[in-house]
């Protein structure tokens, strides 16, 4: 019995079926993919979008006027042309104004540097479109642009636990802060409970946009730390009894610590 | 135990209740229409209705189901030593899907998501993938019957921009 020797056109093949197999290439292949035509093109960047991208690290920094983005992928390697697995490609961040840099620590898989500008959140939107971090780090100034940015960034990113280091603050504002970090994961529905490790160097500026920021993330954290840093009077100035007895209340895991 | 399937050009076929239970899809109906391996009656008196798939396509999938009924579950290797996702199409599995064109893979491919028969539907990516692997995009758009609809100037800019991975 002979199967009919029909081709139909690949972009009409389910999208399930064609992220199956995007899965298997590299992002050479895939490039040259999408390259064939316009309507390969959105099939293929839809197609990697849902795909979850195992990232073991992430380590985001903004200094000056470049922005630098190195990567542990799981399972992934140093050549630019290999796949990346599990759905993370980076050439999605090359399209958008990223340059691939070798990196001198071989650990990284891939070490992309970009120019700092209005544009740089969208740049990196597509590509953490479903990453699922178990590392992620993040030195940069403490802007509202730069929050509100990341925030978006990471809108579909997943985490496990939540890490976070305040290097700067005003003292009044860190009952506050932990008050309303522990009352909003009491209330929040926290239906994508997967934020593993974030260190989070806050820097200046505004402290109410910490707040805003960490806010945010709350809402997808089972877990976290808080230390500080530079702190010179230890948590009795830092946290009224009150923020005490809420922390021992709440259902979470948490630990504290400081350094003097 | 034998099940009736019915396929969308209203053939049937009548298979062991093991080759039937390797679609999920199929066990899923079974289930639903209480069939069962014990009950002879509830097989003889029901058969599974698929929609979604030919009578060639049908015995293309009985064929393979047929060479892989008595396989241990196996766990996909996830990733090689290179980071690609990987699945390891057997010798068997190689030679069966060797002669099939794309038009006919993406037939197979189709029934095999339908039904939901893994080890098929991972056979048939990795070999798709395989098809494409290493070719250059004219290649690609020739195998795949794409028409390309890129101007000079966006073919440009696209090899501008791709010229990162292609040195």
């Amino acid at each position: 019995m002979e199967l009919e020797s029909i081709s139909p056109p690949v972009s009409l093949l389910p999208m399930d079926v064609m992220t199956a197999i995007l899965s298997y290439l590299n992002t050479l292949d895939l490039e040259r993919l999408r390259s064939t035509c316009t309507l390969m093109r959105d099939y293929v960047d839809a197609s990697i979008s849902s795909l979850p991208k195992k990232i073991e690290q992430c380590n985001f920094k903004i200094e000056g006027e470049r922005c630098r983005m190195r990567f542990v992928i799981e399972g992934g390697c140093n050549d630019p042309k290999e796949v990346l697995p599990n759905g993370f490609t980076f050439s999605s961040f090359i399209r958008n104004g990223w340059t691939y840099e070798k990196d001198e620590d071989p650990k990284f898989h891939v070490n992309i540097t970009r120019q700092v500008d209005d544009s740089l959140w969208d740049s990196i939107s597509e590509g953490f479109s479903q990453a699922l971090f178990d590392g992620f780090t993040l030195e940069m100034p403490l802007t509202m642009e730069n929050v509100s940015g990341l925030s978006g960034a990471l809108r579909s990113a997943r985490f496990d636990e939540f890490r976070v280091a305040i290097s700067r603050y005003e003292e009044a504002e860190i009952g506050k802060l932990l008050s309303s970090l522990i009352g909003s994961r009491q209330c929040a529905n926290r239906s994508f409970p997967h934020l593993y490790y974030a260190l989070i160097e806050l820097r200046g500026e505004a402290f109410e946009l910490a707040v805003d920021f960490i806010l945010r993330l709350s809402h997808k954290v089972p877990s976290f730390e808080v230390e500080t840093r530079t702190q010179s009077n230890g948590w009795e100035d830092l946290l009224t009894l009150d923020h005490l007895v809420l922390l021992q209340q709440s259902p979470c895991q948490y630990s504290l610590e400081f350094e003097m | 135990p034998n099940v009736k399937l019915v396929t969308s050009d209203n053939e049937e076929f009548v298979v062991d209740f093991r080759i039937a239970k390797m679609s999920v899809t199929v066990s899923r109906l079974m289930e639903a229409m209480n069939m069962s391996e014990t009950d002879d009656a509830s097989l003889l008196s029901n058969s599974i209705p698929l929609p979604n798939v030919t009578k060639a396509v049908m015995a293309r999938v009985i064929e393979w189901c047929e060479k892989h009924k008595n396989d241990e579950p196996k766990e996909e290797k996830e990733n090689d030593k290179r980071g690609r996702t990987t699945h390891v199409v057997s010798d068997w599995d190689k030679e069966f899907l060797k002669n099939d064109e794309f038009g006919r893979l993406c037939q197979l491919m189709g029934a095999a998501n339908y039904l939901e028969i893994k080890g098929l539907f991972n056979d048939i990516s990795q070999t798709i993938a395989n098809m494409i692997h290493g070719k250059k995009s004219d290649e690609i758009a020739e195998m795949f019957n794409i028409h390309c609809d890129l101007t000079e100037a966006e073919k440009k800019e696209i090899r501008k921009k791709t010229a990162w991975c292609e040195d």
